[in-house]
């Protein structure tokens, strides 16, 4: 075990290729956190985030096989990952009605659990703003500041120039505060 | 360096992707331009905020469950996917197979076994409406068929020609090569199936005829099976003959001597409208023909001495509708439509006209031109008038019959059914759930232990298949206060839910077991358990659709 948690993502995916299921699990517990948290960051459900990060692995295995060591793993993951959350949202705008479960389960163990997470504080704040910034600016923030990101592994994965996610990471900051800004003042009037 | 460069190496900084050249670099900038330092400060400050939300906590089971969603994958590949493409192709070979070589090559291609995997391909592949059904009954009898030994060319060709004729729409062509089968094949295990087929698409003036083509259907199974359809035609004379038969065997309880009794008293009812028509004439005779239940009858004389005014014609298109002739029905209604749009008719009767439109709507929908159906209901239901007929009987309910991408603009949501059989006798169907805005009026209250399958059409507006979870609560007995919860999956579209009430089962009035299964076909859609927002559900209704297995249990006994 100790030799799996030595080496990197990309060596455990061509191990996990081979059949390894032990260099898999290495890989899963890894990224388990950061890959919730990037469904969490859009869904702002952490149901939803667990299944859907589940589902990101799933499909992972399934293709560790057709896995080539022709970028980081992360960049392929969080590709992976934004395609199923494009998914999710074509399907929910399609849609357009309020979730049953929300309307349903007001005032439930379930919000509660929710609500201890939101909370009243910073982050809430914190949420609130990234939550409100147009999603080009939004989506660069999440990969680099949350899942840590080099921004030339955004560009690959978002398939833009380099200099485009420079530009929108530094607008998207300033955006951010300025967002902040105005829901704290709300909060205060 | 300008203040432009130094933006870069801002951003630069702040992301951490500055080398320590380009910080020297910044850092001397910042000590001489306040705008800048007022730049960075700001942008390092958004980003410190960013970092004030860990997000949530990690999922320690993440690992386990990865690996129950790859099993599951794994799994629906092996028996979800492979098996429908193998089973079309098993059709393919089976009927070359059988035109070359004559039956012993397709027997020894096709195991027994896989006539069930056949029969449950069909189910799984097809739903909603009565075209689905005479599919799956078509690709039973083909392998029931095939498993008697009894197959030969030119039934798997006609077979083949009818599915294909379904998949054009072509009901005419369909009821061609329908009734061919059972005038040709009318014999031994066939015959009885071959009814029911030909029954499920023009109703009991049909069974009567596949009755008459078949004098060797002795299998019980079959024999019922007639019985019940017959019934459902109104047919009660050929029913009753049927029951009394079968209950004077061994090894039959008194299920159907019950059944023979209250049919008898419908029967006398019948009989004596019949001996008040004979007696009368024009339109008078016709309506007491329809009293009789002898729909047939009225159609036959309708043509004999015609039926000219709107009510004799109205008469007409019911009697054909009941009889089971949906297409023939809906053509009627339509040229009374019409009559009553253009004025031709000289009277403007709005409660007739609505009528019309209702009666349109059955007998479109029996003809499995849904859209016509959903058109024709619609615009009754915008006549504000209530139902002039008892349209349970035609086992339909207006408000919910949908064309694909329509919704009923009553239901906003819903979320799932409590159906709760009372133990004795009843079953009543509750909304629950406040989203669930269809009301008590969905509440249907009927006598379930002459039924086997709780059923209900169902739509998902998505692409996805939804989930929801489907419950049933025992009222009496040992399993008092137990709920059995369900989850089911529907496909995109439109789809008839079916629940198999068969354990549900009495000895001397007393509850022996209760349960419910869903059929497997239903449970094999669940996908990753997502849940769609919203779906329909309608047309709430018990079922006789599985008299067979009510005859394994007596058999058994």
């Amino acid at each position: 075990m100790s030799q799996l948690t030595d080496k990197n993502d990309e060596d455990l995916m061509l191990l996990t290729g081979k059949g390894n299921k032990k260099a898999f699990e290495e890989l899963v517990k890894r990224h388990t956190r950061p890959l919730q948290n990037y469904f969490y960051r859009y869904f702002r459900n952490i149901e939803d985030s667990k299944d859907y990060a589940q589902q990101v692995f799933v499909q992972i295995f399934q293709s560790a096989k057709r896995y080539r060591r022709l970028s980081k793993f992360t960049t392929w993951m969080y590709t992976v990952a934004r395609n199923l959350y494009i998914n999710e949202i074509a399907r929910r705008q399609k849609v357009r009605f309020s979730p049953l479960e929300f309307a349903e389960n007001k005032g439930t163990r379930r919000n509660m659990v929710e609500d201890a997470v939101t909370g009243t504080d910073t982050a809430h704040f914190v949420r609130k703003s990234l939550d409100a910034l147009p999603a080009e600016f939004k989506e660069v923030l999440v990969l680099q500041v949350y899942q840590d990101l080099k921004c030339a592994e955004i560009a690959k994965l978002l398939k833009i120039p380099e200099g485009t996610v420079w530009s929108r990471l530094h607008y998207g900051l300033k955006l951010f505060k300025k967002e902040y800004e105005k829901v704290t003042g709300e909060h205060e009037l | 360096m300008n203040c432009k460069e130094c933006e870069i190496l801002i951003t630069r900084k702040i992301a951490g992707e500055a080398t320590s050249a380009e910080e020297a670099f910044l850092e001397l900038h910042l000590k001489d331009c306040a705008a800048c330092r007022q730049e960075y400060s700001e942008l390092a400050g958004a980003k410190a905020l960013l970092l004030k939300d860990s997000g949530c906590q990690e999922d320690a089971g993440m690992v386990s469950k990865v690996f129950a969603g790859i099993e599951r994958e794994e799994n629906k590949f092996r028996q979800g996917f492979f098996p429908r493409l193998a089973l079309r192709s098993l059709f393919a070979v089976a009927a070359v197979l059988a035109v070359v070589f004559g039956y012993d090559a397709v027997y020894s291609v096709i195991s027994v076994s896989d006539y069930t995997k056949i029969l449950d391909f069909a189910k799984y592949s097809f739903s909603g409406g009565s075209e689905p059904v005479v599919k799956a009954a078509l690709l039973h009898q083909q392998a029931s068929e095939l498993s008697a030994g009894s197959v030969d060319y030119m039934a798997v060709a006609s077979l083949e020609n009818a599915l294909y004729s379904i998949d054009k729409h072509d009901n005419v062509r369909m009821i061609a090569i329908l009734k061919d089968i059972v005038k040709h094949k009318a014999a031994g295990s066939f015959s009885g199936g071959a009814a029911k087929v030909c029954n499920d698409v023009f109703g009991g003036g049909v069974v009567v005829e596949a009755a008459a083509c078949c004098p060797n259907a002795r299998r019980v199974q079959d024999e019922i099976l007639l019985a019940i359809e017959s019934e459902r035609t109104q047919n009660y004379d050929y029913a009753i003959r049927i029951y009394s038969d079968i209950s004077k065997r061994p090894g039959i309880d008194g299920y159907t001597g019950s059944l023979t009794a209250m049919l008898a008293e419908r029967s006398a009812e019948s009989k004596l409208a019949y001996q008040r028509a004979t007696k009368l004439k024009g339109e008078q005779k016709l309506k007491s023909l329809v009293k009789s239940l002898d729909y047939l009858q009225v159609v036959k004389t309708a043509e004999k001495e015609g039926a000219k005014t709107r009510d004799g014609k109205f008469l007409v298109g019911v009697s054909l509708s009941k009889a089971g002739y949906g297409l023939k029905s809906a053509l009627v209604f339509n040229e009374l439509k019409n009559e009553s749009e253009n004025g031709s008719d000289g009277k403007q009767d709005k409660k007739f006209a609505a009528a019309v439109r209702m009666n349109l709507g059955v007998a479109a929908e029996k003809a499995g031109v849904r859209s016509v159906a959903a058109n024709s209901f619609n615009e009754f239901n915008s006549s504000g008038l209530t139902s002039p007929v008892n349209l349970s009987s035609y086992g339909i309910y207006v408000k919910y019959v949908l064309e694909p991408g329509s919704r009923p603009p009553n239901i906003v949501n819903a979320a799932s059914a409590r159906v709760q059989l009372d133990g004795k006798e009843m079953i009543r169907v509750q909304p629950h759930g406040e989203k669930w805005s269809v009301g008590e009026a969905f509440a249907e209250v009927k006598l379930w232990k002459e039924y086997d399958t709780f059923c209900f059409d169902a739509y998902n507006p998505g692409k996805n298949v939804l989930i929801f979870d489907f419950r049933v609560r025992a009222k009496t007995g040992d399993i008092k206060g137990r709920t059995f919860k369900y989850s089911i999956g529907v496909k995109p579209g439109a789809s008839r839910v079916a629940i198999d009430l068969r354990e549900a089962t009495y000895v001397n009035g007393e509850p022996v077991r209760w349960n419910c299964n869903v059929h497997e076909w239903v449970l094999k859609q669940n996908i990753f358990g997502k849940t769609p927002e919203v779906f329909y559900v309608s047309n709430f209704r018990l079922e006789r659709t599985r008299p067979a297995a009510l005859l394994a249990e007596a058999q058994g006994k």
